[in-house]
């Protein structure tokens, strides 16, 4: 069969989701061949914390990426709907995948009181607005004894405010310790969100969101309901954040109001995770939370080596590579992966007509816009 | 009492009273206490937020990293007394003296000032010039990295250990005591000087702006780079002016701060937050603003972190940030600002 029969059946509706998910199914044994990630327990449960992440990439993406809200208070909603969904599993027992849409619904609800601000705010004032959120979340859950009281072990209270105690949870039938069984329950709520999320792109909604993005004025003009659509937005975002944090707190089994999962620091590694992917594009959500998700035992190799080499490792050594993994791709690669992945496909594509699936964000003026 | 205490030691002192009043008679004296402890530390936010607003003013991005920045040129104050009392400062475990004179004091800081200006005009010019036309995000993150990079370099070169900063002799002597010991309010020298340096550095950016024939031009840019750019104004270079001086402010902000915070990585980074909600506070394109939003967020942080604990301080400050940005988009000083399409 010739190369291009081969790309227009893998390129059909239904054959290119068969691959899809046969890719995905077969991930596990297909990561054993990177080096740091053998056949066990510590991969598989990496690989949770990367769909973990994505799915929360997924939301993230739709909002700032697609509809051109900046939220740092990501981090705050991902805690909301570990809460609520540790909340129901360890205190009232209800079954997982109830509990999966009930921490969703519950952290749309906080995504919209987090979205009311954004109806008069733009820019700097909305950051600042969503990064409190950030700061104020985690303190309200740790700090304050009575919201403590709703959900901590009540014989735990007195040593440790703000954690809770989540059995972690499998696929009916296994073991609670078996992260490649729970691999294929997170990917089965990944792929829902996933597919739900490809579709707004593409929906009305959608295309409201990007006109928001490229110009509120002209969004405004051509009939678009300005705020509906903002809160419309944070509150999509916030149920993927929701459903993400219900699966992190099955994953962990223990909830830590005061860890980095949930800090400010989470909100920036979400937007690094994002910028990484491309902003706006679905599938570079799933690939920048990847490279995430791969890089820190890669990290501690290099911080080895240092340290094999000049006998001391270096403090905080991920947060320069961090950093400077953010700046070279603001700088260099400003579409991310999936921008560089697009042009490789135009280069070679049989029909260069087809452009990239998803607008580019639009050339910044040259007048002064005062 | 206790938090009077804690306030009046030397030794690892909370950034507000700690102490809890509950059950407690409401006291105007442990009241006047926390709002004039507000009001003193709240002018190290203010140095920090009036830094954040130039660059937003003069170059419309918004330095997520100033903390970062601001911890950065501390760790250069404290290696430059190192360097002037010839003492290794890069070792762990360096034993600077608890107290420095006036040399030392000010070469240190003379030092850290001009890394601040060549730190800034470099990352105007390389950093964040060929970002100009990128969106909003990504200058954002821009600043956010260079902040993850500084906070990682520092720790780095000088251990991510705690370290404590010398005092300056001339503030470091008994506090002042208004009223007879029991419903006394205690100030020491160092509250007032922070609140000195910051009203006068204050007047000083007033001056510049207002007489200075480059403070003018900075205004002017302010209004419409564009059109200034027409009059013949070399926006660039100003931009670069503007980064310098901010970031001398956050580097005045970090000595002076330095004995109270302690130094180590991450001192800076509840102060940066504080800081940045100080200068949204104000309006974002308002000195004025900065100055009065941080002398205000020192004073609710203060006053909540003792009637409500520590735990629900943070949340308290930003939850009035929020209100009154709902209520007033453009901060309490700030400007409408019409956008034309």
């Amino acid at each position: 069969m010739k190369w291009q029969k081969i790309q227009q059946t893998a390129s059909g509706k239904y054959t290119r989701w068969v691959l899809i998910i046969a890719g995905f199914t077969a991930l596990p044994w297909i990561i054993t061949v990177l080096p740091f990630f053998g056949a066990n327990n510590y991969t598989y449960s990496q690989l949770n914390l990367w769909l973990i992440l994505a799915i929360v990439c997924l939301g993230l993406n739709l909002l700032t990426g697609v509809a051109g809200q900046i939220s740092l208070g990501h981090a705050a909603l991902f805690q909301i709907g570990a809460y609520i969904g540790g909340y129901f599993v360890a205190r009232q027992g209800w079954p997982v995948w109830l509990v999966i849409i009930v921490a969703g619904l519950g952290t749309g609800i906080a995504g919209l009181i987090l979205g009311l601000p954004a109806l008069r705010l733009s820019g700097p004032y909305l950051a600042v607005a969503t990064f409190g959120f950030s700061v104020a979340i985690p303190q309200l859950l740790a700090g304050s004894q009575d919201i403590a009281e709703l959900y901590s072990d009540p014989n735990e209270l007195a040593t440790k405010i703000g954690v809770l105690t989540v059995p972690k949870q499998n696929l009916p039938g296994l073991k609670a310790d078996d992260d490649l069984g729970r691999y294929f329950m997170f990917l089965l709520v990944f792929l829902i969100m996933l597919v739900l999320a490809l579709n707004i792109n593409r929906s009305r909604h959608g295309r409201a969101f990007y006109a928001i993005r490229d110009s509120e004025t002209a969004a405004t003009a051509m009939g678009v309901a300005l705020g509906k659509y903002k809160l419309l937005a944070f509150i999509v975002s916030a149920v993927y954040a929701g459903v993400a944090g219900s699966l992190f707190a099955f994953q962990v089994g223990q909830l830590d109001a005061n860890s980095t999962s949930f800090s400010v620091l989470a909100s920036i590694l979400f937007l690094t995770a994002i910028i990484i992917g491309g902003l706006g594009s679905v599938w570079g959500s799933v690939l920048g939370s990847a490279v995430i998700t791969i890089l820190p035992p890669f990290i501690s190799a290099v911080n080895d080596t240092i340290k094999a080499a000049f006998g001391s490792s270096i403090e905080n050594f991920e947060s320069i590579f961090y950093g400077l993994l953010i700046l070279i791709f603001i700088y260099f690669m400003p579409n991310g992966l999936s921008g560089a992945f697009q042009r490789l496909r135009m280069r070679y594509s049989s029909d260069p007509s087809k452009g990239p699936a998803t607008p580019a964000e639009p050339a910044a003026t040259d007048l002064p816009v005062s | 009492m206790t938090a009077l205490a804690i306030w009046a030691t030397t030794t690892q002192p909370p950034l507000s009273v700690v102490s809890q009043a509950t059950g407690q008679p409401f006291s105007w004296t442990i009241f006047l206490q926390s709002v004039i402890n507000g009001i003193s530390f709240g002018s190290i936010y203010a140095l920090l937020a009036m830094g954040i607003v130039l660059i937003y003013k003069s170059s419309d991005v918004v330095n997520f990293a100033q903390g970062q920045m601001a911890m950065f040129l501390t760790y250069i104050a404290y290696s430059g007394m190192g360097l002037i009392l010839g003492i290794n400062f890069l070792q762990p475990h360096a034993d600077l003296p608890a107290r420095v004179g006036w040399g030392v004091f000010l070469g240190a800081i003379a030092l850290s000032l001009v890394v601040a200006a060549l730190m800034g005009m470099a990352i105007e010019k390389f950093m964040l010039r060929p970002l100009a036309r990128s969106s909003v995000l990504s200058q954002v993150l821009a600043t956010i990295g260079a902040g993850t990079l500084l906070y990682g370099l520092v720790s780095w070169i000088w251990k991510a250990e705690i370290r404590p900063f010398p005092r300056f002799e001339a503030v470091a002597g008994r506090p002042v005591q208004l009223g007879t010991p029991p419903d006394s309010i205690i100030i020491t020298l160092e509250a007032i000087n922070f609140l000195v340096v910051g009203l006068i550095l204050s007047f000083l950016l007033y001056l510049f702006f207002r007489f200075t024939m480059v403070g003018t031009a900075l205004r002017a840019m302010a209004q419409n780079a564009f059109a200034a750019r027409l009059m013949g104004i070399n926006v660039g270079r100003l931009n670069g002016l503007a980064w310098a001086l901010s970031l001398m402010l956050s580097a005045i902000a970090g000595v002076l701060a330095g004995p109270r915070l302690q130094l180590e990585p991450n001192m800076m980074t509840d102060v940066g937050v504080k800081a940045f909600a100080a200068a949204v506070l104000g309006g974002m394109t308002s000195l004025p603003g900065a100055l009065l939003g941080g002398l205000v967020i020192g004073i609710i942080d203060n006053l909540a972190g003792y009637y409500l604990g520590n735990g629900l301080q943070a949340s308290i400050a930003f939850l009035i940030i929020i209100l009154v940005l709902v209520i007033r988009p453009n901060g309490l000083l700030g400007k409408t600002i019409r956008k034309k399409v």
